[in-house]
């Protein structure tokens, strides 16, 4: 009888313990409590602009369609010491409900010459520069031009054809969309903590600035914080882009640039 | 030196002892084809009969799996259209509708008319509606407008859910009636888990293929309505081996009509502490395999690479083969009880290791493997179990509740609808909301996966606490299915069924100890005391003088000393 009395009372502890752990995961954050981990969080997000991996989404609704964009960038290559430049970047179309869209994808960056393995490359077998839908490769050195490049621009003759210029999937962009957007100039209406994730929610007055104009509750801006970096931001609208960003994305390798020839 | 040659020597005699083993027990299988060895009760072909018959149930599965009410269903999902909140409206419908019918389910097992026993006549009558059901989910109109889609659908599941789960409980409940004889019970159960098997495994290898012949492949409405049906065919036809090539074995008197109402039952049932161990144990299963639900997340975030995962998804399959295979021989050497606490401390050890090293990927799987080892050997151990706690039923009251002990489950069902959130809430509190692309980041999955190997690790063990209640080792219950045979020989005699046999089926059981009770039956009689050896079960004697009523009035005293006696559990 005992042993029945001694289990039954671990069970109890053992399950009122796991109700108070959760209960203690979610809160209310303090305005300033927000807005450090708004600031912390802002400035280790931009630490990725240029020199980290990251993988991006663009959501928005377009009529029926859901449209979803994504930017794949990886620098650095493990392989080779001291070359952290490296870029590899891949855009592409997801399917949207009910209707498919073409998938397109576009890949700017290095291409490793065929037949010679990663681990085993030095800098002479790589060449930089854009390989189209059609597995051609054109070289270019200009990684900055790339990322710069519009729907419809001509690149080395050929029409590139992607659906929105890269530019705005990049970190850069993404994070730049926060411009201005501080303790002096929007108002914080509610800042949840469920776990690791903080969920702040502002009223955007002010003006000149990219969430000019979602100045209500209902219509507001929104910025997610996981571990510690922003990993959301959208508003209220379903058709303005909400922006989905990740610090790793998916493994891939750009084509070699004479695969074609082989 | 010597010591190293002796240990090669000692593993080396293992091997073999292990290898003659396995080749003795195949000698065995077949020698025994027509009869049964001595002790036990299925000859072999009956075995095989269930086994091979097991693949039609496991093509209705199959069926089944490509119906379920959630978003990642191709047939309802992405072709019919039906959206996630619906399915999972539908989903919670389905839920409630399976513990409401869960007592009409339990009344007509336990009141199954005629003569055949109470799970094959159910397989039979259930396989073709259940196939009809199953296949008419595949002709939709995709043209229905949300409403229509949504009712049609649902009252077709619900139907078939019913019918389906009847079905499919029966076909593992026949497995605790093919014989009295726990350890033969266990190794059929093993062996029909390794034959049945194949199913799923040909049929997902198959069904890729199959749907290249269609022009949307598996978002193609024709590929369903093509194979459901040649599934549901074959799938009832392998039915029909299992009732005509199998029988049930329980042991009753010739003169017993069950007749079961439902209260005198369940108040019966709730002093049964066997079955209550067993659905008590039930309860934290949710969580204990936690950590295994992240093995598509690894392939896909983590490892990224189709060829090896092809690969560790053939190593990963192995663990459930090997679990029950291993399952028989590990019951035969530790103990049903043992081998119960003892799988789900490893099972909680091998999550546990993952709370310090979440990230790597090869104690992952290491993990993984060991956790579906475990659950295997727990597929061969629990309905084995389950078949004892039902034998202890009818030594303390004798009666035979196969189907109202499924009630107790309705409890477990119950606490499910509220447990089935702890992993998902468990998930959103790591950072997984509307993006699962955060998985590729090392800094989101650490914390994630720790959290999810410390729910394995606790409900492993909490799984293994009920089991450490349980004592009704394998002695005693050979000894109760001895009080049983003697109990219902009695009968027969006091009821002028001389010489019948002891076995609802109607046979005597391996032929070197029927006439041996029988006559120690008449003995009894004679004397008019009850000869049983009791001291080790802790039961009263039993007066004969009255067989039907005095039997079962009797049975429920001994019921009650049972449950009231502080019987200690066997020591691990």
């Amino acid at each position: 009888m005992k042993k029945k009395y001694v289990v039954s009372a671990l069970l109890i502890l053992a399950i009122i313990s796991c109700l108070f752990a959760f209960a203690a995961c979610n809160k209310q954050l303090s305005e300033e409590e927000a807005w450090e981990a708004y600031e912390n969080a802002l400035a280790a997000s931009k630490e990725y602009i240029n020199n980290r991996n990251y993988f991006i989404k663009y959501k928005y609704k377009d009529g029926d369609m859901t449209i979803t964009q994504k930017l794949n960038v990886s620098y650095g290559n493990d392989n080779i010491d001291g070359w952290e430049d490296f870029v590899v970047v891949n855009k592409g179309v997801e399917k949207a409900s009910k209707i498919t869209t073409t998938y397109v994808n576009s890949y700017f960056g290095y291409s490793l010459k065929s037949g010679v393995k990663p681990k085993k490359a030095t800098k002479e077998d790589y060449k930089v520069g854009y390989i189209n839908n059609d597995g051609d490769f054109y070289e270019d050195s200009d990684i900055d031009r790339l990322f710069g490049l519009k729907s419809g621009d001509s690149y080395n003759g050929s029409v590139f054809g992607a659906d929105e210029d890269i530019e705005k999937y990049t970190m850069g962009y993404v994070l730049g969309t926060l411009d201005g957007i501080g303790r002096d100039s929007v108002k914080l209406i509610s800042a949840n903590k469920n776990g690791a994730i903080i969920t702040l929610s502002f009223i955007v007055e002010a003006e000149g600035l990219y969430y000019s104009g979602y100045n209500t509750d209902g219509n507001c801006l929104t910025v997610r914080i996981t571990a510690d970096r922003i990993t959301k931001i959208c508003s209220s609208d379903e058709n303005a882009p909400a922006y989905f960003i990740n610090y790793a994305g998916p493994k891939f390798s750009l084509p070699s640039y004479d695969a074609k020839s082989q | 030196m010597n010591k190293i040659s002796g240990a090669f020597k000692s593993f080396g005699a293992a091997i073999s002892g292990l290898c003659k083993s396995v080749i003795g027990a195949v000698k065995s299988f077949f020698m025994h084809w027509n009869r049964p060895a001595e002790g036990n009760y299925v000859p072999s072909k009956e075995t095989v009969a269930y086994s091979v018959g097991g693949m039609g149930v496991q093509l209705l599965a199959v069926i089944y799996s490509n119906v379920t009410l959630g978003s990642t269903c191709l047939l309802l999902g992405s072709i019919y259209g039906m959206k996630p909140t619906t399915l999972a409206l539908l989903g919670f419908i389905n839920a409630g509708a399976t513990i409401v019918l869960q007592p009409l389910k339990s009344w007509l097992i336990d009141n199954t008319p005629g003569n055949k026993g109470k799970a094959r006549p159910w397989m039979l009558w259930l396989s073709i509606p259940c196939a009809v059901l199953l296949t008419s989910l595949a002709f939709m109109d995709t043209g229905w407008n949300e409403l229509t889609m949504t009712i049609v659908v649902g009252i077709l599941f619900i139907m078939m859910n019913f019918i389906y789960q009847f079905y499919l409980g029966q076909y593992s409940m026949l497995a605790q009636l093919l014989s009295p004889n726990s350890q033969e019970r266990a190794n059929i159960i093993s062996i029909s888990s390794l034959v049945y098997s194949f199913a799923p495994t040909i049929t997902g290898a198959l069904i890729p293929q199959i749907s290249k012949l269609f022009k949307l492949g598996q978002l193609d409405q024709n590929f369903y309505r093509t194979i459901f049906p040649v599934f549901a065919i074959l799938g009832v036809l392998l039915t029909l081996l299992v009732y005509f090539g199998t029988k049930e074995r329980v042991i009753v008197p010739k003169a017993y009509k069950q007749k079961v109402k439902f209260k005198d039952a369940m108040k019966k049932i709730v002093r049964n502490k066997y079955m209550w161990i067993l659905n008590i144990t039930t309860w934290f299963q949710f969580g204990r395999g936690a950590i295994t639900g992240i093995l598509m997340w690894l392939y896909i975030y983590v490892l990224q690479n189709a060829n090896i995962q092809s690969i560790l998804s053939l190593v990963l399959g192995t663990a459930s083969g090997i679990g029950m295979f291993m399952a028989p021989f590990l019951i035969k050497f530790f103990g049903k009880r043992n081998v119960a606490i003892f799988t789900n401390l490893i099972a909680a050890a091998a999550s546990a290791i993952l709370i310090a090293f979440p990230n790597n990927i090869v104690l992952l799987f290491i993990s993984t493997y060991i956790v579906f080892w475990a659950v295997a050997v727990q597929i061969i151990s629990s309905p084995a179990m389950n078949a004892d706690a039902l034998d202890y039923q009818q030594y303390a009251t004798g009666d035979r509740f196969e189907g109202m002990s499924g009630n107790l489950g309705m409890i477990g069902q119950v606490i499910a609808l509220g447990t089935g959130f702890i992993i998902p809430a468990l998930y959103e509190f790591n950072g997984l909301l509307d993006d699962y692309d955060i998985l590729y980041d090392t800094v989101v999955r650490e914390p994630l996966f720790r959290s999810l190997a410390i729910l394995s690790a606790v409900f492993g063990v909490l799984c293994a606490v009920p089991f450490f209640f349980w004592d009704l080792n394998e002695k005693k219950h050979k000894m109760m299915i001895e009080a049983l045979k003697e109990r219902a020989a009695k009968d027969n005699i006091l009821h002028g069924y001389e010489h019948e046999s002891v076995l609802s089926s109607g046979e005597l059981f391996d032929g070197t100890d029927s006439l041996e009770v029988e006559m120690h039956s008449s003995e009894i009689l004679d004397t008019g005391a009850a000869d049983i050896d009791t001291e080790e079960i802790g039961v009263a004697d039993i007066d004969a003088a009255d067989a039907d009523a005095k039997v079962k009035e009797e049975a429920e005293v001994v019921a009650e000393q049972i449950d009231s006696s502080d019987d200690g559990g066997e020591e691990v």
